[in-house]
């Protein structure tokens, strides 16, 4: 009888983590979506098939293979694309530009596309960024790459650097340009930070990922 | 146990509980088989390109006349929309905030913007249209509606109203009305609004925020009208697009959420013929799906080769449509213009093959 009691006990206990870890499963990234800016549904509708485009079983399907499997515009890109494109908003439009660079992303590896830095599903940090850091954000992977090869979080105008060219709009076709931030990386303010050079997408063609070609970004605040 | 030939079914010298058994396990891969082969073979047949195989569904005839990546020794990013007036294509260079005046082989004629005079500039634009005398640009980021003439001038600035929220208006989709006035859409307030020539609101449909069925929109962007003055709004993220009567009323929806012939997942240009045909183009399912006037599913423009099912598309992110002459115009945000013949006639095309006579369908 004991023995019955405790097997009950215990199928229950897996019952309940089971409808718990499935109700995650299945539902936890609506939970996480909810509320942010991708929670664009109608409210009282559901939040996931804007992106996770439901398939009708037995339908004709339209193509053979997925479309645009190949190419720079693979991967995540399309989808995140079809409303980051100035339809359904205009923020980071620049990013899709395929001829400006754009960080190393393999395209349809989950984790290491778009979803390398960014989670849709909703994140604690701005932009959907995974992990925090503000501009400083690449030293998450590149731990070493500031201070070995240029200062970091160092107040820039303190030091009398004032950079000849601040300015990075990308909305208005301004590619180029030293932004400096302030000292938590999520605003504009006086410090060197990783993105006061580099660009991760939309920086100037043919320099990889700095907003200006090696000498000029150098001059612009290392003046002779 | 018997030894020897068992024959052809190899039953007659079992016992009855093992001959009955076996027939059993017979009749169930027959039917295995009846049912895998009524499964596979209609997709084997579309995809085998043999004479007389039903392909209809899937492709719509429409001939590819011409397309062009980029203009000849000059280049666009991520044009939106296109409108072709008289032998002139008009182009928005949306990620540059200009309109690019082409030739018809591809040539730059002219640009328009960034600045057009000293207080107006393109600012994300998002459509265009034209009567045939002016050229009507949804400018997405400046809140309202630039009329110029077709040699760039501005004649008009037609700004829109904000939302009740307070929030700027943001035109992603224009169309003309035949008899004078505008449709324009306002993506950030989900409302669509007719306005006379002066820009006066003559009425406005949707709630103001997002909504579904008939009550609104959710993301209302492209933009047509036909020759009875119904409207057809690209309803971006309900996936679907709504036609509305002249005076605003919600008449019906073409498409409906998902991925495959007939629906639509990201519903991103539509243009009627005068036939009173559908044509929207889907960013996401890269293709142009075509109804009736009454909703019914006519097939893809899109595919490569007609004929084979394997064929990928000719598309990388087709928006903006658009139909002059019997001439549909495509501008995809990466694979430039594309020019299709709607009225079956053949052509060679400039990014597709030529379809062989023995399939009538074949002229995608």
């Amino acid at each position: 009888m004991k023995h019955l009691a405790t097997i009950a006990a215990l199928a229950l206990v897996a019952l309940a983590t089971l409808l718990v870890l499935g109700e995650t499963t299945a539902f936890g990234d609506e939970k996480g979506v909810a509320g942010t800016k991708h929670d664009v549904a109608i409210p009282g509708t559901p939040v996931c098939v804007n992106c996770h485009i439901p398939h009708e079983a037995g339908a004709e399907v339209l193509w053979a293979a997925k479309p645009n499997t190949s190419g720079p515009f693979a991967g995540l890109r399309p989808l995140c694309f079809s409303c980051h494109d100035g339809t359904v908003t205009t923020i980071g439009t620049f990013a899709f530009d395929l001829s400006r660079p754009l960080h190393l992303r393999s395209s349809g590896v989950r984790g290491a596309d778009c979803d390398r830095c960014h989670d849709v599903h909703g994140t604690p940090y701005a932009k959907f960024l995974k992990l925090p850091g503000g501009a400083d954000f690449c030293r998450n992977c590149h731990e070493k790459a500031g201070p070995v090869n240029h200062p970091v979080d160092v107040n820039a105008r303190a030091l009398g650097i004032n950079p000849d060219d601040s300015s990075w709009d990308p909305y208005q076709g301004d590619f180029s340009g030293t932004r400096l931030w302030n000292a938590d990386g999520t605003g504009p303010g006086d410090y060197v930070k990783c993105l006061s050079c580099h660009a991760t997408h939309g920086g100037t063609p043919d320099t990889q990922f700095n907003t200006m070609p090696i000498g000029t970004l150098c001059q612009n605040c290392h003046k002779k | 146990m018997q030894t020897g030939s068992y024959g052809m079914w190899g039953a007659e010298h079992l016992l009855p509980a093992e001959r009955h058994k076996k027939l059993l396990t017979l009749a169930a891969l027959g039917l295995l088989s009846l049912a895998t082969a009524a499964y596979i073979l209609p997709t084997l047949l579309v995809g085998s390109g043999t004479t007389g195989v039903k392909v209809s569904r899937l492709v719509y005839p429409a001939s590819l006349v011409q397309s062009i990546d980029k203009p000849v020794d000059e280049n666009w990013t991520i044009p939106a929309d296109a409108v072709a007036v008289g032998d002139a294509t008009f182009v928005l260079d949306t990620g540059n905030n200009r309109i690019v005046k082409l030739s018809p082989d591809g040539h730059v004629l002219a640009t328009y913007g960034p600045h057009l005079g000293t207080e107006t500039a393109l600012q994300m634009p998002m459509a265009i249209a034209s009567d045939g005398r002016s050229l009507f640009v949804a400018n997405s980021l400046a809140g309202g509606v630039l009329v110029l003439d077709l040699s760039g001038q501005v004649q008009q600035v037609l700004p829109l109203p904000a939302g009740v929220s307070g929030k700027a208006a943001r035109p992603i989709g224009v169309a003309v009305l035949q008899g004078g006035g505008l449709v324009v859409s306002d993506a950030d307030n989900d409302r669509v609004f007719r306005l006379d020539v002066q820009g006066n609101v003559l009425w406005i449909a949707g709630t103001g925020t997002r909504a579904g069925n008939e009550e609104g929109f959710n993301v209302p962007g492209a933009l047509a009208v036909d020759a009875a003055g119904d409207v057809f709004v690209a309803d971006t993220l309900n996936a679907r697009v709504v036609e509305l009567s002249p005076g605003g009323a919600f008449l019906r929806q073409f498409g409906r959420r998902g991925d495959t012939a007939g629906l639509l997942s990201r519903p991103k240009g539509v243009a009627v013929d005068g036939a009173g045909r559908v044509f929207v183009s889907d960013g996401l399912l890269a293709a142009v799906e075509v109804f009736a006037p009454d909703g019914t599913y006519l097939g893809l423009i899109g595919r490569r080769d007609a004929r084979d099912i394997k064929s990928i598309s000719l598309f990388t992110a087709p928006a903006g449509l658009s139909i002059t002459r019997g001439s549909l115009l495509v501008t995809d945000r990466y694979a430039g213009i594309l020019s299709f013949d709607l009225s079956g006639a053949r052509h060679t095309s400039a990014g597709g093959r030529q379809p062989s006579p023995a399939d009538p369908a074949a002229t995608n």
